[in-house]
């Protein structure tokens, strides 16, 4: 037996040893038929106006010679017009089967079924707008940070009140508790960054650089590095340890309002007020690539926890990109209001928080937007009120807590009584996507 | 004059060369924050939700659990007054049903006796409390005739011939407020806005 083998492997070695490297011919004959059917779908309609235009220069020529000239009379013409009726009805058809044809190789994305999401819990105890939100890693509190200078920790499964920490001076913007660390990173619009020491509840480190508001921040996976982004268009990496600044990341002409981090890649992208999106390069401390396709400032990027893939959430639309080199992949049409946030969970439920309290449910796999509740707020606030600052699902992904404008927090959960039965999936949310030649 | 009033049209933008990270001449100076200070970075050690640890977890279980034992907690809290008060309710009414029970069981054998004896018990219970009744109106009759002598402070020499209450205690003053509809306690979600706030204001300031 491996005797056989060893020849055959000789054989074929002999056989393909010249051809190795060499490219694959491709016979002629498919560019030219591929060549043929694109330029017959492009150009189908064409010939047929060339032919009415010159019949018609003619017919008017006819006039000017014999003022008395009644075309239809003419039998030429007439024949002429049947047989291209016949033409149109038979190149109408092939149309048609074309079209099927093509719907054939359309591919087709069935959105996935989730439950309805409706509120279970309401906590008011901060004093002014809760700008941000951020669970624990072992998932038993959150914390959330206000525009009343106050970071306050609450019992996830109670919602209860554990903690108030009080060290900023101005609206807190946004919140990181660190996996790794036993610590919590805090950033404001009194332009600092804060590290607590989560055993003592006290802060230990500052990191001190920016110029104006800080609006973002991110801890690096696997790194001990702390992106923030500001007000000062700028995005900045800190060592989390000796809080020395390590790279200015430079480049964009608008606040900087979001950035997000991964491991795979020393990659970190950076949505901004100016609509572009920054991907930088960790390791030279420069921009990659600058996607441009967004009409409104960019106030969410996030990674999806599977696909490496990221959304980018604007007013205009969320967009898809894929990592790493940010190809466009696609759109999930907007409903026009600001975005703040985005969150993600598990079973691919995508969440989005509107500036006018629009919270939007989307099915991740298909972009097929299967839910959007209006946001009610608490008696005694304006109307006006509703607005929707960050989003934000717990660890296990079922639990949705909210920060919103009318001075609240909001939980939601998943409705137990909905069903496919009671809620189903209009036919219409089916996504084709077309073949690329 | 400062600019401190003015709209921010153009936020300050940061850089590489700016806010002086450009280093011309090295600084001695240091803020006393960006000295060197926590040298180390604390893991999250086992116990404090370490990630190795947490790979195990089963975060959905746990927190409906965690819900569910709140939940039971709450409920036992609000309910729990009233339960016990029916509980109670309930217990005396066995007893005494079973104090009667027993009660006619035995009367059969000294039914004399106990009649005779509660007999004697109403009767002398009847007679105290017409002791009583007696008593009380004599005392009535006194107080009466005493507050006829002396209840009308014009007559009462020792007094001055002046009027004890104040001039506060007429009618006219009194309980002005009792008619006016209650103002309605209500929140409001700001602080400026808010009835409290308003009230200070119009007290102290307006």
């Amino acid at each position: 037996m491996e005797d056989l083998v060893t020849e055959n492997l000789k054989r074929t070695y002999c056989l393909f040893a010249a051809n190795q490297g060499a490219r694959v011919k491709r016979p002629r004959d498919i560019d030219i038929l591929v060549n043929d059917t694109k330029s017959r779908s492009f150009y189908k309609g064409i010939p047929d106006v060339v032919e009415e235009v010159i019949k018609k220069r003619k017919i008017e020529e006819k006039k000017l010679e014999n003022p008395s000239y009644n075309p239809n009379t003419d039998i030429d013409s007439l024949k002429a017009l049947l047989s291209r009726r016949e033409e149109e009805s038979k190149s109408s058809q092939l149309a048609i089967f074309q079209d099927k044809h093509l719907n054939l190789r359309l591919k087709t994305i069935e959105p996935v079924w989730h439950p309805q999401w409706k509120l279970m819990r309401v906590i008011s105890g901060h004093q002014g707008w809760v700008r941000c939100i951020t669970v624990d890693p072992t998932n038993s509190w959150f914390a959330t940070g206000s525009n009343d200078r106050m970071i306050k920790i609450w019992d996830l499964a109670s919602g209860q009140l554990k903690l108030s920490l009080v060290g900023h001076i101005n609206a807190v913007r946004d919140l990181v508790a660190s996996d790794r660390h036993s610590y919590l990173f805090s950033c404001s619009e009194d332009k600092t960054i804060n590290c607590w020491d989560l055993e003592y509840n006290k802060i230990i480190r500052h990191y001190h650089g920016h110029l104006n508001g800080v609006y973002s921040l991110s801890i690096h996976p696997t790194l001990d590095l702390l992106f923030s982004t500001s007000r000062d268009c700028t995005c900045r990496v800190w060592d989390i340890r000796t809080k020395a600044q390590v790279m200015v990341l430079e480049g964009h002409t608008g606040t900087v309002w979001d950035v997000a981090s991964q491991a795979p890649e020393p990659q970190i992208i950076t949505g901004s007020a100016d609509t572009f999106i920054k991907l930088w390069d960790l390791s030279t401390g420069r921009c990659m690539n600058t996607l441009t396709r967004h009409k409104k400032a960019i106030r969410a990027v996030k990674f999806h926890h599977e696909d490496y893939a990221f959304i980018s959430a604007a007013a205009d639309n969320l967009k898809l990109w894929k990592c790493p080199e940010g190809e466009f992949l696609r759109n999930f049409p907007g409903n026009g209001s600001i975005i703040n946030d985005i969150a993600i969970n598990e079973d691919n439920v995508l969440v989005t928080g509107g500036d006018d309290g629009v919270l939007s449910f989307w099915d991740y796999s298909s972009g097929y937007n299967f839910q959007n509740i209006q946001t009610q707020v608490q008696p005694g606030s304006l109307s006006c009120e509703a607005g929707i600052f960050a989003t934000c699902f717990d660890r296990s992904g079922l639990r949705l807590i909210t920060a919103e404008c009318d001075k609240t927090i909001k939980i939601y959960k998943e409705d137990e009584n909905s069903s496919i039965s009671s809620h189903p999936i209009p036919p219409e949310a089916k996504v084709f996507i077309k073949p690329k030649y | 004059m400062t600019t401190a009033h003015r709209p921010t049209w153009n936020a300050v933008q940061g850089g590489k060369d700016q806010g002086g990270n450009r280093i011309l001449v090295p600084s001695r100076q240091y803020s006393s924050k960006d000295l060197p200070g926590h040298t180390i970075l604390k893991e999250r050690k086992k116990g404090q939700g370490n990630p190795e640890e947490l790979k195990s977890v089963d975060f959905k279980a746990q927190l409906l659990q965690k819900e569910k034992e709140y939940f039971l907690e709450k409920s036992k809290f609000e309910e729990n007054p009233q339960s016990e008060e029916e509980s109670e309710g309930d217990i005396e009414q066995e007893e005494s049903e079973s104090y009667e029970n027993q009660s006619e069981e035995e009367s059969s054998e000294d039914e004399e006796a106990l009649r005779a004896e509660i007999e004697k018990i109403k009767a002398e219970r009847a007679e105290a409390e017409r002791k009583r009744k007696e008593q009380e109106d004599i005392e009535r009759q006194k107080a009466r005739r005493e507050e006829i002598l002396n209840g009308n402070p014009l007559l009462d020499i020792a007094q001055g011939y002046q009027l004890k209450r104040k001039w506060t205690e007429e009618t006219m003053f009194r309980n002005q407020a009792r008619g006016e509809p209650k103002e309605k306690q209500r929140f409001i979600n700001d602080t400026v806005r808010s009835d409290l706030h308003k009230k200070i204001l119009k007290r102290y300031i307006y």
